[in-house]
């Protein structure tokens, strides 16, 4: 037998073809590697820059509704925003990207904030040049870009018959809520409530989140109940019903499915002084009206108005006949009236603890928003112990309030209140004028309304 | 027999015992060429496999989230809570329904059905409060006509010649419904 080893020079190429063979598999397999992984971090590293973008957008929309609700500034031209026409525009730079924010303030109670946000995309990303990496060029810079459009808007005060921060308990007889428009002859006559034009959004709320937030005791709620979360509704064995026209003209009782709801979670500002400076005492006189003199106490002719206290004796009279604001630095003692007479109308600001509108009240025969009551931080108690109907607003966020009064007959509330806790001892019915919505005093904007572009 | 001198390699030959430990020792080089070759393979399919799922999620996850963003509420939830439905930003009704069956996830909108997900072996949704209770950071559960905030995990898997080999489990949100507004 004999084997024969192969000639040298052909068993190096055997070796050299092997090798080039492995190192090419080797080669191809790890680039194919190195390439999936390269792609995948991009991806991700897209991906996280384009979410990084979303809190750049909002923390621009934050700007633009500080900016918005800003009461400090007399112009919106501050703090490095600019105008151009009836935009407002800013820009900010926010880590390694930046914002760019707009407000079009073309109507002054609808404003429309539009907010692009830019992050940086990591170098990997921006140099790969990739059409599914799509990028913005900024100043040679690429940027991974968003935008959202949102719709603030000043809506009034008063969007419920009655609120309130804690509990409100409805104890007297024959309390009732329902709605009116004064501006809507559907739903008014000549502006005034008719109970023949009503409207089933006579709609009470507390923020709080406690059982039995609302006592509805034995009153026809025609709206809504609303709560805080956990809050709870109280019928008890009362013949109390909250819910539509259709379900009171029914006869049920109770509340109507899906017309409670402990979904109430709304912030109510405290109330701010009108003004520090300028304003006059007011001072008694005549007013003649049908061409009969009347002798008042302090006639309110429009302007600003101040006092250390404002105590109404028995027969004594306030005239309103212009549009006036009296701030009352004390208490509030009334148990004459108030007559706002046509072309009048008052906001009333109160610092003192307590306030008592007593008497035959607020004589207003015009729409609710010619009676503002505004109770300070430092008022906590308001009652209305009054005998006559009251036509009016009250904004008292830190103030408990009481309605008594009215004996057996039953008493007309037409407008709406915002209070800390609401109290009902007496015999009224709430009519809520739906105008007030937007109508009356604004807060600030809220955003109805949010979307990406 | 004839054997071959040393000084004269063309006559030069191997013995039977360096042919066999020739052929073993290459026998043994090629098989592990070959184990390491199809291990280098099957790793190679299951990284691409593992890069396909993750992209998969990233856009699904990215999608679902700028979507729920900004619909306008919750219309409602099937018993099993596989199935949602939202009014969109556009008013119309957008449904997101996850079929074990198919392991997918759809989304349905005007009679159009998009598959976001597949091979997804589980989907679950939960829905939360809208207020927050009072010395507590956390969410509470809802109703429907409440719901404020979605939250939503899925699992997915891929698997390779008949075996499960990669899975995806981190994939879950909690998104605000930015346009829900109090009733």
């Amino acid at each position: 037998m004999k084997t024969q080893r192969p000639a040298a020079g052909r068993r190096r190429g055997s070796v050299l073809m092997i090798t080039v063979c492995l190192s090419f598999i080797i080669g191809v397999v790890l680039l194919s590697c190195l390439s999936l992984v390269k792609s995948q971090n991009q991806a991700v590293a897209r991906s996280q820059a384009w979410n990084i973008c979303m809190p750049v957008v909002e923390a621009g929309i934050e700007e633009g509704m500080a900016h918005l609700n800003n009461k400090r500034e007399s112009s919106y031209v501050a703090n490095g925003w600019t105008q151009s026409g009836t935009d407002l525009i800013r820009q900010r730079n926010y880590g390694d990207g930046f914002y760019t924010v707009n407000i079009n303030l073309t109507d002054p109670l609808k404003a429309i904030v539009v907010c692009t946000g830019y992050v940086r995309l990591p170098v990997l990303v921006a140099q790969a040049n990739h059409p599914l990496l799509a990028a913005v060029n900024s100043g040679g810079v690429a940027y991974v870009c968003r935008a959202v459009q949102v719709v603030a808007k000043r809506q009034g005060l008063f969007q419920k018959v009655m609120l309130a921060k804690e509990r409100i308990d409805m104890n007297g007889n024959g309390i009732l809520t329902d709605s009116f428009d004064s501006t809507d002859p559907n739903l008014s006559t000549g502006g005034v409530y008719d109970p023949a034009k009503v409207s089933d959004n006579g709609d009470v709320g507390s923020i709080a989140g406690l059982t039995n937030t609302v006592g509805v005791g034995n009153a026809d709620i025609k709206g809504r109940v609303h709560t805080g979360k956990g809050g709870t509704v109280l019928i008890g064995n009362q013949n109390g019903v909250v819910g539509s026209l259709a379900w009171h003209a029914a006869g049920k009782s109770g509340v109507e499915p899906g017309w409670a709801n402990d979904d109430m979670n709304i912030w109510l500002p405290d109330v701010e002084l009108p003004f520090t400076g300028g304003a006059f005492p007011p001072v008694g006189g005549v007013v003649t009206s049908n061409g009969t003199p009347y002798t008042y106490k302090y006639v309110l002719s429009g302007g600003n108005f101040e006092l250390a206290g404002l105590d109404v004796k028995s027969g004594e009279r306030i005239a309103v006949t212009g549009d006036s604001v009296l701030l009352v630095k004390g208490d509030v003692t009334m148990v004459g009236g108030v007559d706002i007479l046509p072309g009048g109308s008052l906001q009333m600001y109160v610092t003192g603890t307590s306030a008592t509108l007593g008497g035959s009240g607020i004589n207003n025969a015009g729409r609710a928003t010619n009676f503002v009551y505004f109770g300070l931080p430092s008022n906590k108690t308001l009652s209305l112990p009054s005998n006559g109907d009251f036509t009016g607003v009250i904004y008292a966020p830190s103030a408990d309030l009481k309605l008594n009064g009215g004996g057996s007959s039953l008493m007309q509330f037409c407008g709406a209140c915002v209070n800390r806790s609401i109290t009902i001892g007496g015999h009224y019915t709430f009519h809520f004028d739906q105008s007030l919505r937007g109508s009356s005093p604004r807060q600030d904007y809220v955003i109805i309304s949010w979307v990406e572009l | 027999m004839r054997f071959c001198t040393g000084g004269r390699p063309a006559c030069a030959g191997v013995t039977l015992v360096e042919l066999m430990i020739g052929v073993f020792l290459t026998a043994l080089a090629a098989t592990a060429l070959l184990i390491l070759s199809a291990s280098t393979g099957r790793s190679l399919a299951e990284m691409t496999n593992y890069v396909d799922l993750d992209h998969y999620n990233r856009v699904a996850l990215d999608k679902l989230t700028r979507e729920l963003r900004q619909v306008r509420y919750l219309v409602s939830v099937a018993n099993n809570k596989k199935s949602v439905t939202f009014s969109d930003k556009d008013g119309l009704d957008v449904t997101y329904t996850y079929s074990p069956p198919n392991k997918a996830l759809l989304r349905i909108k005007s009679g159009q059905t998009t598959t976001l997900l597949q091979q997804c072996d589980s989907f679950d949704f939960q829905f939360f409060h809208r207020t927050p209770l009072s010395n507590n950071f956390a969410l509470s559960s809802t109703s429907i006509t409440n719901c404020k905030v979605v939250s939503f995990s899925w699992q997915c898997s891929r698997s390779l010649l008949g075996r499960k080999v990669n899975t995806e489990q981190g994939q879950a949100a909690r998104i605000v419904i930015r346009n829900k507004k109090q009733i």
